[in-house]
């Protein structure tokens, strides 16, 4: 008796469990790969200024091509923090769904 | 630097109110939840202030514009690493330990792994990088109050220390974000002020500006002498800067006071949103000192060019500007400190003292007297060690803070949240690789050792790092269990990462 009780509430987390997995999944395939290019091109511009003459040349005047690119990369930054807004409140809805589902004891 | 009665009274104002906020703080029911985080009930604008609060202290207002005053718009790689840090915590970080902790960093370790060392582990990182980051600013402090105001440095260290604690022991973290909230409006203002001025006085003509800069200056500010060990350097400093920052336990701590992981993400949008035309105006602000200053005079007033933003405001602004912007730096320092005092009170208070010596099992009243109690031991250690070491090498202590925070911390952190086969072994063997590593690789490095440095970087982020996350590994496939019976399985973790706390927004410790 125990031992069907158990594996029945198992089965009935088995969706919330699924559920949990692909939300995490998703939020990983999406955010990962942008947060590894923001580090990446933040080291990029270091090592070339740090190894090399390539952002010393004089492009505007007296800005360097170093001042430039970081000044675009702050904006760009900023584009990425905003796409990723957009993006959670999908998942923001999702889990709500699940907590209330999980709260009022309802299938998912 | 003038200290002009003007200044003096605008001194006085700002200190008139954070003390009064403090106060206002302390009338409000205090048990552990609200000393710590506020009872997590700050909404995502003021968290996201609050935050803008601690990323720009007086070392970004004062000291980067020094440095790109004096050596040009590298300086830029202390202002833009920070805000990549900002982005990787959004993305990756913030949320998920939102749902996972409560009161301290360790807190969101210990929901997956409930052996006591790894708590021990943890706690001892924290409080090791929230120390270390702790006398950095009070030694600065005192120099730059004994500078400003022409106090005695000690005087300047135990006035500074003691208004910590005060603000800390009465009111609690709730004071310390209005405190925080408040000085960021007010620093954001002095920026906007700097910079409109400075354009005034160039017609609004922004290359014209760079271009006096340039001319002004005894070195190329727009170039760099490239070689691999200077490479090395650069790339090595950036990842500390970027990691370190992200993973620092005072930032850390503000996703927990916060009511949801929604409010948390709200909160670092509005940081960034934020803090970005804010760094941004740092170089200008440097490069007007550059201009209008000139190397020589901000030389003079101080070797690392720590006065510049001030002797630029008093020029630009006359004695109001200058004594708005001396307060509000001034209010800057209070505020980052009281900061790290409460991050570093939690950790003793809450994961030393209850979780570890107690159990879990201290009362409401017993934890909130414990963190009191932990406040003041640390400023009492934090000021007895500033005063000895007034003059040592403090950006030894920054560099260490951040590099023991991106080596010991990232790490474990990112395997936390996302390695289903991690366990506490793991942990433990990581915290001690990415800090000893870090602590080693300094001491024997240019910082401490000069010339004769065995270690030829500054910043061992490079190594350092990659050790925390080898550390982690091979204690997680060393262990013969990949868990132990007490640990929570990963499935679980994934569901509070996901969803957050069942039984309403706040998990259960």
């Amino acid at each position: 008796m125990v031992a069907r009780e158990t594996q029945g509430a198992a089965a009935r987390r088995e969706p919330f469990a699924r559920e949990a997995s692909a939300l995490v999944r998703e939020r990983l395939t999406f955010a990962l790969p942008f947060a590894v290019a923001g580090l990446m091109g933040f080291l990029l511009i270091t090592g070339l200024a740090g190894f090399t003459h390539l952002l010393d040349r004089q492009v505007f005047g007296p800005i360097s091509l170093l001042c430039v690119l970081l000044l675009i990369l702050l904006p760009l930054c900023g584009a990425v923090a905003w796409a990723y807004g957009r993006r959670a409140h999908d998942w923001d809805r999702r889990a709500a769904n699940v907590r209330t589902a999980l709260d009022q004891d309802l299938p998912l | 630097v003038s200290r002009s009665p003007l200044a003096l009274l605008i001194f006085g104002l700002v200190l008139a109110l954070t003390v009064g906020i403090t106060i206002w703080a302390g009338r409000r029911k205090i048990d552990a939840g609200g000393l710590y985080v506020a009872h997590g009930q700050l909404t995502g604008w003021q968290n996201g202030l609050a935050i803008v609060g601690d990323l720009l202290s007086a070392s970004v207002l004062l000291g980067t514009v020094g440095i790109v005053a004096l050596r040009g718009i590298y300086g830029l790689f202390f202002v833009v690493g920070p805000f990549v840090a900002f982005l990787l915590l959004l993305l990756v970080l913030a949320e998920p330990l939102r749902n996972l902790g409560r009161y301290t960093v360790a807190d969101a370790v210990a929901a997956r792994f409930r052996a006591r060392n790894v708590r021990v582990a943890m706690a001892i990182n924290s409080l090791l990088v929230t120390l270390f980051y702790m006398l950095g600013q009070l030694v600065a402090a005192g120099s730059l109050l004994s500078a400003m105001l022409g106090v005695d440095y000690r005087l300047a260290v135990v006035g500074v220390g003691a208004l910590m604690t005060l603000y800390i022991v009465v009111g609690g973290m709730l004071a310390t974000s209005w405190i925080q909230i408040v000085k960021a409006v007010l620093l954001l203002g002095c920026i906007v002020a700097l910079v409109v001025l400075l354009l005034v006085r160039f017609d609004f003509n922004a290359l014209a500006l760079f271009s006096a800069a340039g001319k002004a200056s005894h070195t190329d500010l727009f170039s760099y002498p490239p070689s691999t060990k200077s490479g090395l350097n650069l790339l090595s400093m950036s990842l500390a800067v970027v990691l370190g920052t992200a993973a620092l336990p005072h930032i850390l701590v503000r996703f927990l006071t916060v009511p949801n992981a929604r409010e948390a993400r709200k909160s670092l949008n509005i940081a960034l949103a934020l803090i970005g035309p804010a760094m941004a105006a740092i170089p200008f602000i440097g490069l007007g000192a550059a201009a209008l200053i000139g190397p020589d005079a901000i030389t003079k007033a101080n070797v690392a060019g720590n006065l510049a933003t001030l002797q630029l405001s008093a020029l630009l602004g006359g004695d109001l500007l200058y004594a708005i912007v001396a307060a509000v730096a001034f209010a800057t320092i209070l505020a980052v400190v009281a900061g790290l005092l409460i991050a570093g009170s939690g950790v003793l208070a809450h994961d030393v003292y209850n979780a570890i010596l107690r159990n879990g099992e201290a009362s409401e009243r017993e934890q909130v007297r414990a963190g009191r109690v932990a406040a003041i031991a640390i400023s009492i250690v934090a000021i007895g060690i500033s005063i000895a070491a007034h003059n040592a090498n403090v950006a030894v202590l920054g560099v260490l803070a951040v590099v023991v925070a991106a080596s010991a911390n990232v790490p474990i952190l990112l395997l936390l949240l996302f390695w289903p086969r991690f366990n506490g072994r793991g942990v433990i063997a990581g915290a001690a690789a990415g800090l000893l590593s870090a602590v080693g690789l300094i001491l024997i490095g240019p910082q401490v050792m000069g010339k004769a440095a065995i270690f030829p970087l500054d910043y061992p982020s490079l190594v350092s790092v990659p050790l925390g996350f080898l550390g982690c590994w091979l204690g997680t496939v060393s262990a013969r269990s990949s868990a132990r019976s007490d640990d929570a399985p990963y499935d679980e973790i994934r569901e509070r990462i996901a969803f957050g706390s069942y039984a309403g927004e706040r998990p259960a410790a």
